[in-house]
């Protein structure tokens, strides 16, 4: 009995220490904190507030203070080192804030793990959106209108560079510095950030709380978003989008003045499209539980990028719409769909059209 | 005699043990073959991601991009470490560096296959401005994916990039009021 306890003991002890050995491979190394699916998604969540909280200037800028720690810091090579909730919250004000101001179109966010939280980068490109849009009548030919160009690249694209904190609160920058894009050596600048296995969690699968959204609700809603423009633009990779496109929604949903199935997917038809075309790109999505369901935001450019032949002459491509879209999602037996959407046109400015919350 | 019957018990008991072990692993198998989990699905957002800068900074040497790669990995017809580390150091040759952003990625969608998993995004080549120049759009278009999950993490297993073509114009584009 004594030999059975002790071999026993030894099993459970060595199932111990498999699990370790689990535990370190699918961790980050030792001396690196093991961030899950929902720290990269609420760190990366943070980020694409950023761009909606210093275009929108919302609540006179401290929502854009408050993505900061107490004492955090921002730094550009215009304004230097911006420091504390009183400094940040003046960078978010200025005349051309308002709900509806489009600029900052960030992509490529990469995260690294570090001992007591992360270290992440982007990279931004700022677009200008024509104010005063030419009319086109009230029932225009979709592919007539390629290349007409309604807004502009600003000077301004690069990289940021974060240190990110976990807060009680949940993630926030400690630190975000701008690095404006420059060819040539960068003494400033160190190599690539390490890619870590991400660590395994409950609430990959199940909410943390009820009501709330699991990581896997989160990654799915992202996919749906991202989807758009494959959908609508190729159907991904096909020759008819209409049902690729309408496959989004959910069978009663609404986007502009088209509702359901059928209308949607003859929306989708009449936009410009082709198997290898690309024009709707979506960035700095938002999503938040709502009601048991879920909202989301994010921003919208509709790019005419130049073809092989233009590109070959230098032809440089143009932009033909900008703004952002308000989402509302509902979670079907066949996954996430969009149930509503509607597109707000970037207008900069104030404008008393939407609330400072455009999301819900 | 009472020991040998323990033993012959606790012999049961490892068996019973290494048979749910091994039925586990075998699940666990079955899962990653035809789904991702949330891990996955962001170690291979993560994977994506580095693209831009490796292409744009021609880190070590183009090494840094040749290792996104798996080892048979290819891009277009580029295939191999040295091959796609090439390709990267002659990419933009004259234009580059720790500070360089370009590749610009956006829509990115990734799904469970039965081997691993595929994906695509969009790509906005940019000229981002310097010193003061205005930035302009180069060239656009999308990525198909298949990624592998190796000892060292997922990595691409292939890439292609399929520049933008707009199709041919329905003789139907443009619709009634009516039917709208």
């Amino acid at each position: 009995m004594k030999s059975l306890l002790a071999s026993a003991l030894i099993v459970g002890l060595s199932a111990l220490g498999v699990a370790k050995a689990q535990q370190t491979r699918t961790g980050a190394p030792a001396g690196v904190m093991a961030l899950t699916a929902m720290d990269y998604i609420q760190i990366k969540q943070l980020v694409n507030r950023y761009a909606f909280a210093l275009d929108t200037g919302s609540r006179n800028g401290y929502d854009y203070a408050d993505l900061f720690l107490r004492d955090g810091v921002f730094e550009n090579n215009t304004r230097g080192r911006v420091r504390g909730r009183d400094q940040l919250a003046t960078l978010a004000r200025g005349d051309e804030k308002g709900p509806l101001n489009v600029v900052h179109y960030i992509m490529n966010h990469i995260i690294e793990p570090t001992a007591d939280g992360a270290v992440g980068r982007q990279y931004l490109i700022n677009i200008s959106h024509d104010q005063s849009i030419p009319s086109v009548g009230p029932n225009p030919n979709q592919w007539d209108l390629v290349g007409q160009k309604r807004g502009s690249l600003d000077t301004d694209g690069g990289h940021y560079e974060d240190v990110y904190t976990k807060t009680p609160e949940g993630w926030r920058f400690r630190s975000r510095k701008f690095v404006p894009s420059k060819s040539g050596p960068d003494p400033a600048r160190t190599g690539m950030l390490k890619m870590y296995p991400v660590k395994p969690d409950p609430t990959d699968t199940v909410p943390a709380v009820p009501g709330g959204l699991s990581a896997m609700d989160y990654i799915e809603i992202e996919r749906l978003v991202a989807s758009y423009g494959h959908a609508l633009d190729n159907g991904y990779g096909t020759t008819d989008n209409g049902e690729a496109y309408a496959g989004l929604y959910t069978s009663d949903a609404t986007f502009g003045q088209s509702t359901g199935y059928a209308q949607l997917a003859a929306l989708g038809r009449e936009q410009p499209q082709g198997s290898l075309y690309v024009r709707h790109y979506l960035t700095n999505h938002v999503i938040e539980p709502f009601a048991g369901q879920a909202i989301g935001k994010q921003y919208l450019v509709v790019v005419d990028v130049p073809e092989p032949e233009a590109r070959a002459k230098g032809t440089p491509g143009s932009v033909f719409l900008g703004g952002h879209y308000e989402d509302v999602y509902q979670k079907t037996s066949d996954g996430w769909r969009i149930r509503t959407r509607r597109l707000f046109r970037a207008v900069a400015g104030p404008t008393g059209s939407t609330s400072t919350q455009p999301a819900r | 005699m009472r020991n040998v019957r323990a033993n012959v018990t606790l012999a049961v008991v490892a068996m019973a043990i290494t048979i749910g072990a091994a039925s586990l692993v075998r699940a666990q198998q079955k899962v990653t073959g035809g789904t991702l989990t949330a891990a996955d699905y962001i170690e291979i957002q993560q994977l994506v991601a580095r693209y831009g800068y490796a292409v744009d900074t021609h880190a070590d040497n183009g090494y840094a991009y040749a290792d996104l790669f798996s080892a048979d990995g290819t891009f277009g017809n580029t295939k191999g470490r040295e091959a796609l580390a090439e390709l990267a150091r002659s990419t933009q040759k004259e234009r580059g560096g720790p500070s360089y952003t370009r590749h610009y990625l956006t829509n990115v969608i990734i799904y469970p296959t039965p081997e691993g998993a595929r994906g695509n995004q969009y790509l906005m080549a940019l000229d981002v401005s310097e010193a003061g120049k205005s930035s302009s759009i180069v060239h656009g278009g999308r990525y198909d994916d298949l990624y592998v999950k190796t000892a060292a993490g997922w990595r691409f297993k292939s890439r292609v990039y399929q520049q933008a073509k707009i199709g041919v114009p329905p003789p139907t584009a443009k619709l009634p009021p009516s039917s709208r």
